[in-house]
């Protein structure tokens, strides 16, 4: 490549880009290396190796302070919340999208005020709800507001993405005198299978991190899910001054995620960027 | 094509009726509704958690322009929306030039990729990891710093002084790959033929950039903006677990947004205060203060000429 005088910008960002993208990938690589430290190695400074490679740390956390169990609790509540708000989502989405009846842009409107909603806005009416109805403390409860709150955004994901698809096929449908339901789940279903799927793969991201609800509506260990039992053992290792125990639970919370991330990346940043692709 | 026949219509009603009205009531009671309780109680003097609960009006009101850790929280908020979406745009920006200009799809893909992975990661996760590398004893940064010679550049980055721009960083590299990717797609959907053009003309890929993405990207930058605007106020997560500087403490005055003073305030574990309703003023106050940034930055910008290609 010819060096061009007018280029230097983009030689310059290019650089800063490369640092940017080392820096991560080096401070990941810092977490690993010190998780498998034990807390004095820690204290003695950024170039010290672990003096042995053991497992003590992960073993630790996992089992004594129950992140195993947090994991699976996340895995069980943000599963069925996002199987939910897909089946909740799909039908409301393809009829908006599809049909103009009465009243169906300002149900339109209503979903797409309510992706901007804070739920800091909403959560202590919902907390006396719940609390009423003894939800707090609860697998019910906390799927029920993961289910509610994933509504709004999924919905807009959807409606973007059926309004992608031809509707060709379902016009013929319809001449041959088939119902809204059999040209939903015969004709729409199949053909936004991927779109589905990109959305699911997104509300189970965004609801696996989720922080937030569970520490306002979870306060038992029993029901903690991935993010707060981290939380809560930020107190319990601080206090007992094992950081080799919480770098090695950071390291825990973080590589399932990435794993998973870098499997399913591609139909991630789709289901991200539907709307953006028509313009 | 609309479907204004009758017997379509007929045959779409109950589909429609059963797809829409349990939903919206759903989405109603839980989410709408919860809005209008909000501004109910934000009248009352009540802790939420006794059933002592007095008529006061507005006083709530009145005295959150008298508390000064919510203005404190009120104007960090707006530091983290202005300070943010111009550190935040910037960097997008420059990174949007040369990502775009990568010919290989397969890199193109990659270096986004990588850039969002922050945004698949718990934000307790991300708060600790970030807490770890400023730690000053042992952390990543000074350690770095003492290894290259700089250690005259060492700081107790979690001390209150650098504590904001230490909250601010943590934020700006999660959100640079959050919203590179929109850039990117935008910027994608430009035809090429307008690039050829301009090469012809002998316009440097800089100049390009600066006179056909940036214009073209426009809608992008400005949802962009929006989008960062409500983030800076409702953010939680990173904010209350960072601002915790590892040790499980609420996180101090100089990090904390709307967002967090009011979870401290009402369901705060160390200093138990348990304001239900004084936390609903606030929350009709992060309310309000939203949406009229929102609308005040569309206008703005949305009076703009748009471009047309």
């Amino acid at each position: 490549m010819k060096f061009k005088f007018s280029e230097i910008p983009k030689y310059l960002i290019n650089l800063f880009l490369i640092f940017w993208i080392g820096f991560s990938l080096f401070m990941f690589f810092w977490l690993i290396l010190s998780s498998f430290k034990t807390t004095r190695e820690i204290y003695m400074g950024v170039w010290t190796m672990p003096s042995n490679i053991s497992l003590d740390n992960y073993i630790r956390v996992l089992t004594d302070f129950g992140l195993l169990r947090f994991m699976v609790n996340s895995l069980f509540v943000v599963t069925i919340s996002t199987v939910l708000v897909l089946v909740l989502s799909a039908p409301i989405a393809y009829v908006l999208s599809r049909l103009k009846f009465f009243g169906s842009s300002f149900i339109s409107m209503g979903f797409i005020i309510g992706i901007g909603i804070p739920i800091q806005t909403i959560f202590i009416p919902l907390y006396l709800m719940m609390s009423g109805m003894s939800l707090t403390d609860s697998y019910l409860g906390l799927i029920w507001l993961y289910t509610v709150t994933s509504l709004p955004f999924t919905i807009y994901l959807l409606m973007g993405f059926f309004k992608t698809i031809p509707s060709t096929l379902e016009d013929a449908a319809r001449i041959d005198g088939a119902t809204a339901t059999q040209s939903f789940l015969k004709i729409m279903l199949p053909m936004a299978r991927s779109g589905l799927i990109s959305a699911g793969i997104f509300v189970f991201v965004m609801l696996w991190k989720e922080f937030l609800l569970a520490l306002v509506f979870i306060s038992t260990e029993n029901y903690k899910t991935i993010s707060l039992g981290l939380y809560s053992l930020i107190t319990k290792l601080t206090y007992t001054g094992d950081w080799g125990g919480l770098f090695a639970g950071v390291v825990l919370v973080i590589l399932p995620s990435i794993i998973f991330y870098s499997i399913l990346a591609r139909k991630f940043i789709a289901g991200l960027t539907v709307g953006i692709g028509k313009g | 094509m609309e479907y204004r026949s009758s017997i379509f219509k007929k045959r779409y009603k109950n589909f429609i009726l059963i797809s829409t009205i349990p939903v919206v009531t759903f989405y109603v009671i839980f989410m709408i509704f919860p809005i209008v309780q909000s501004l109910y109680y934000s009248l009352f003097k009540w802790s939420g958690f006794t059933s002592y609960k007095q008529y006061i009006g507005l006083k709530n009101y009145i005295d959150l322009t008298g508390d000064s850790l919510f203005l404190q929280s009120v104007l960090n908020s707006f530091k983290y929306v202005i300070f943010g979406s111009i550190i935040i745009i910037a960097i997008t920006l420059m990174f949007t030039y040369v990502i775009s200009n990568y010919k290989s799809k397969k890199l193109k893909d990659l270096v986004q990729m990588i850039l969002f992975v922050p945004n698949t990661i718990s934000p307790v996760a991300l708060a600790l990891l970030w807490g770890f590398i400023l730690n000053t004893r042992w952390g990543l940064l000074n350690g770095v710093l003492d290894k290259i010679g700089l250690d005259f550049l060492q700081r107790g980055w979690l001390g209150n002084d650098y504590i904001f721009g230490a909250a601010l960083s943590l934020l700006v590299w999660i959100h640079v790959g959050f919203f590179i990717v929109m850039y990117i797609a935008a910027a994608d959907r430009i035809p090429t033929s307008l690039y050829e053009s301009a090469k012809l003309d002998g316009a440097s890929s800089w100049k390009q950039f600066t006179k056909i993405t940036i214009p073209l990207i426009k809608d992008v930058i400005e949802t962009s903006l929006v989008l960062w605007t409500i983030f800076s106020f409702k953010i939680f997560g990173y904010l209350y677990v960072f601002g915790a500087g590892g040790a499980g403490a609420d996180a101090p005055p100089p990090v904390r947004n709307i967002s967090v003073q009011l979870f401290l305030t009402a369901f705060g574990k160390r200093t138990p205060i348990n304001r239900l309703a004084y936390a609903s003023a606030m929350a009709i106050i992060l309310l309000i203060l939203v949406a009229i940034l929102v609308y005040v930055i569309r206008n703005l910008l949305m009076s703009a000429e748009t471009i047309e290609y």
